[in-house]
């Protein structure tokens, strides 16, 4: 009887959602077919993969091991990694604190029409692509004929090597990511802010807290989760590049500071044929990535946070 | 209840259409494998002996063509007069039916790479990298033309004519392996085979009261006071008396490889050549030492390092305010870019020349030419009518057909000087997408009219600029040229380190250029150090072993 009756309310509740189910299956099913299923062909880390062949009829590479082997004793590798890290982590450290801080500001601001001309400024460099901003860099950054120096020039100082002096080379690319990127995330944050329960804030004002102890007690506690999400995402980033930025700004000057693990494989591995190579290195970037997202999370949970699962 | 059934239909039909686009890929190769087994001529393995003359039954080929992307009233390369005109004739000639595709210069091996790993590559291919197609005849991807050379090539092997730099042999034979027969490849042949020279401002030069340089010393005499006394009065400090780009190598190539031992044996040339690069012959870092010398004067583009490509370099050139500069033979009266066409417009009484300066310890303006041997045609193991693509490609190399799609139709994309046909630019729907239609003619790079007495009048007939200066340019960068050695081995594929090592080098030149002239013996050979444990010196080493005189 008990099991009938179960049986009764599943048929029933697919009776009442199998609509729902259904419109379902088509997402599920592209994540499968498109996000999954092409996974497989990581195997080409481990083979000798022949492009006339394909994937699983090229032979296995003996050792197994091989091009993570290949990679792990190639300085250009270690040096590429080097590079990932410290850039991405730059960008943490400035990208990541610098769009709260300006959340904050305009949330701050009496006068709401220059807010919205502030936020609206701030996040249009994120619809420009690495090409344009790269080409904006070389305009004002060149030694020669950049702004910059042209201006540096005509009062008689020397050109500052921007864009070729290695060290110089690592503030510029930082600077043009976070010009790019702030205004974006300052908007996640700006939409949290306005979620917080404006009561909060009268109840403060009776009893005569200032600004900065309504920031402090009321607007960051009500955001911390959704620094937390960020910053969990952000941390699953860190050995994963993007492509189109470090290759648009680098030249051959700075390669020593510029090539990152993206760049790498599309030069060694995509460019020079050695397809297995790039399969491993990637699979390598991918592993690391998804064991700092993991311990992200988990840490998070730690703390009470909710994390990002 | 209706709105229920209407979204089952509309996942229905979302599933449905999911699929069927899924279906039509999957489905496809089916039929044509049904057509190989009924249709004889899609089997040239079992066909014996094929004869040139003897026209097969109907089939069809497609064939690789660039598209250079140009804009403004050009045509779509893989649809114009010119391939109606191929296609007509070779239905007629050979009962082929052509098909064109498009394959993006710019990106080539990319498109290339992705057409032969998915098994669609067009059945004739061309790339001018040979290191590429190495890479395909190690993973066996491409067909054996050897045994066709005799048969369905016998136009091409006639045109290619005998190996200059290979005595005894044939020019269509140039990429055989010695050892086992086997030829996957076949060259075009260069007509002219004029490598770099250096352009320099002549209405400078007359301005300051010099003379055309004619040693590297009055060469880097006149860059200085073309810095210091600005004849164009452009601004001193907007003055760029030497251009190039990252690519330094190639853009200061007759200044540096002035500076290479001529002494120096065959053998040793060729096997320290690593990818083309000189970097490791003796005298060389002492060139790039004047180069440092020249960029610590102020004499060298400051930003050459952040020129990926010819662009910032070009339109240095044609705002005026660059001195000197090293390209193509003809760079600077070719029509793309029009350095000399449009550095008039900005200022008209400017004159570039080319000039022969750079003496080597002999005293004798030894350069580099190139080999005859130019872009390589293959045939994708994949392909389904190999007979057929052979059949074009010698069509093709007919004189007749190569030489109506070299020069078009007179009065419209020339005109006949003196009995030599001279090119004048179409603008109607008969314009060229690339210059003599290269493109097309893949067997020849360089107008043949012929006769190759009249060869000298007809190359400086086809440019748009006063035919001296193309004169003189073929002859300064011709005069003392040393052509390449060519060893008939088979090397493995430099895949693997090529790019890692053309990547290096470019950091290589671009340090030594640029640091202080006190750092420069230690940036040159730590650079070259790093080069070498990246790769070049496993080259060197395979290359040592496997010379042969």
């Amino acid at each position: 009887m008990k099991q009938k009756s179960a049986t009764r309310k599943t048929a029933l509740y697919f009776k009442k959602t199998w609509s729902l189910y259904l419109m379902m299956s088509l997402p599920v099913a592209f994540a499968l077919v498109f996000r999954y299923l092409p996974m497989t062909n990581i195997a080409m880390a481990f083979k000798e993969y022949n492009m006339f062949k394909g994937v699983w009829a090229s032979p296995w590479s003996d050792p197994v091991f091989k091009w993570f082997e290949k990679a792990f004793t190639t300085k250009d590798f270690w040096d590429a990694l080097r590079n990932t890290l410290m850039l991405n982590s730059l960008d943490l450290a400035f990208g990541f604190p610098i769009p709260v801080f300006l959340a904050i500001l305009l949330n701050e601001l009496a006068f709401k029409r220059y807010k919205k001309v502030t936020q609206t400024i701030v996040y249009l460099p994120h619809f420009l692509s690495w090409i344009i901003i790269s080409g904006i860099a070389k305009q004002l950054l060149a030694p020669r004929s950049g702004i910059v120096n042209v201006l540096l020039n005509s009062v008689g100082a020397k050109p500052i090597d921007f864009l070729t002096n290695p060290t110089l080379y690592i503030g510029t690319y930082i600077a043009f990511g976070l010009w790019k990127e702030m205004g974006w995330n300052t908007i996640i944050y700006l939409a949290a802010i306005t979620g917080i329960n404006p009561e909060l804030y009268e109840a403060a004002e009776v009893d005569g807290a200032s600004r900065w102890k309504k920031i402090w007690h009321i607007t960051l506690p009500g955001i911390r989760s959704t620094i937390v999400v960020l910053l969990i995402m952000n941390l699953g980033r860190i050995l994963g590049s993007e492509f189109d930025r470090p290759y648009s700004m680098a030249n051959s000057l700075v390669m020593s500071v510029a090539d990152v693990l993206s760049t790498y494989v599309y030069r060694v591995g995509i460019r020079g044929f050695q397809f297995s190579l790039t399969a491993a290195v990637g699979l390598f970037q991918s592993v690391i990535c998804v064991i700092f997202l993991f311990s992200a999370n988990a840490i998070a949970k730690k703390f009470g946070e909710r994390g990002i699962w | 209840m209706k709105r229920k059934w209407l979204s089952l239909i509309l996942a229905c039909i979302m599933i449905v259409s999911v699929l069927g686009g899924c279906k039509a890929k999957t489905d496809d190769p089916a039929p044509t494998e049904e057509t190989t087994t009924t249709e004889p001529t899609k089997a040239p393995e079992a066909t014996a002996a094929p004869v040139v003359d003897a026209k097969p039954e109907y089939s069809e080929i497609t064939v690789e063509i660039f598209d250079r992307g140009t804009d403004g009233g050009k045509t779509d390369p893989t649809n114009n007069f010119y391939t109606d005109w191929i296609k007509a004739k070779v239905l007629e000639d050979e009962n082929i039916g052509v098909n064109f595709v498009a394959v993006s210069r710019w990106e080539e091996t990319d498109q290339l790479n992705n057409l032969m790993a998915a098994g669609t590559a067009p059945d004739v291919c061309l790339t001018y990298s040979g290191d590429l197609i190495a890479n395909y005849r190690d993973l066996g991807g491409l067909a054996d033309l050897a045994p066709y050379v005799d048969t369905l090539l016998v136009d091409l092997k006639a045109f290619l004519g005998p190996d200059l730099a290979l005595e005894g042999r044939d020019m269509i034979m140039r990429n055989v392996n010695t050892e086992t027969g086997q030829l996957f490849s076949i060259p075009a042949r260069r007509m002219n085979t004029a490598g770099a020279n250096t352009f320099i401002r002549k209405d400078w030069l007359d301005k300051l009261g010099l003379a055309i340089p004619t040693t590297t010393q009055e060469f880097y005499d006149a860059l200085a006071a073309f810095k210091a006394q600005d004849p164009g009065g452009v601004g001193k400090d907007k003055v760029v008396p030497f251009t190039m780009t990252s690519d330094v190598r190639w853009r200061a190539s007759t200044l540096i490889e002035s500076f290479i031992d001529p002494s120096i044996s065959k053998k040793d040339r060729w096997v320290n050549s690593v990818i083309d690069r000189n970097f490791l012959l003796p005298g060389y870092k002492e060139g790039v030492r004047l180069l440092n010398k020249m960029y610590n004067e102020g004499l060298v583009d400051t930003q050459f390092a952040l020129y990926n490509d010819d662009t910032d370099s070009d339109n240095l050139i044609k705002s005026g305010v660059v001195g000197a500069f090293i390209h193509n033979w003809d760079q600077a009266y070719r029509d793309t870019p029009g350095l000399l066409r449009d550095l008039q417009v900005n200022v008209p009484d400017a004159q570039l020349v080319s000039i022969d300066c750079f003496q080597n310890s002999a005293g004798v303006t030894e350069k580099f030419t190139y080999d005859a041997a130019g872009v390589n045609m293959f045939i994708p193991a994949s392909s389904q009518n190999i007979e057929g693509a052979l059949r074009y490609i010698n069509w093709l190399s007919k004189f007749e057909n190569r030489y109506f799609l070299q020069i078009g139709e007179e009065g419209v994309t020339h005109e006949l000087v003196n009995g030599v046909p001279k090119m004048i630019a179409a603008t109607n729907e008969k314009i060229m997408n690339s210059s003599q239609n290269i493109d097309y003619t893949i067997m020849i790079n360089g107008l043949d009219v012929g006769d190759d007495s009249l060869y000298a009048q007809a190359l400086a007939q086809s440019y748009t600029v006063d035919p001296q200066l193309i004169t003189d340019a073929y002859a300064n960068s011709m005069r003392n040229g040393r052509p390449s050695t060519i060893v008939p081995v088979v090397l493995s594929a430099s895949g693997p380190v090529n790019q890692t090592l053309t990547d290096m080098g470019k950091t290589l030149m671009a340090e030594a250029v640029t640091c202080s002239p006190a750092d420069f013996d230690a940036t040159w050979d730590a650079n070259i150090q790093e080069w070498l444990d990246a790769g070049a010196q496993s080259v060197i080493d395979e290359r040592a072993a496997k010379y042969i005189e």
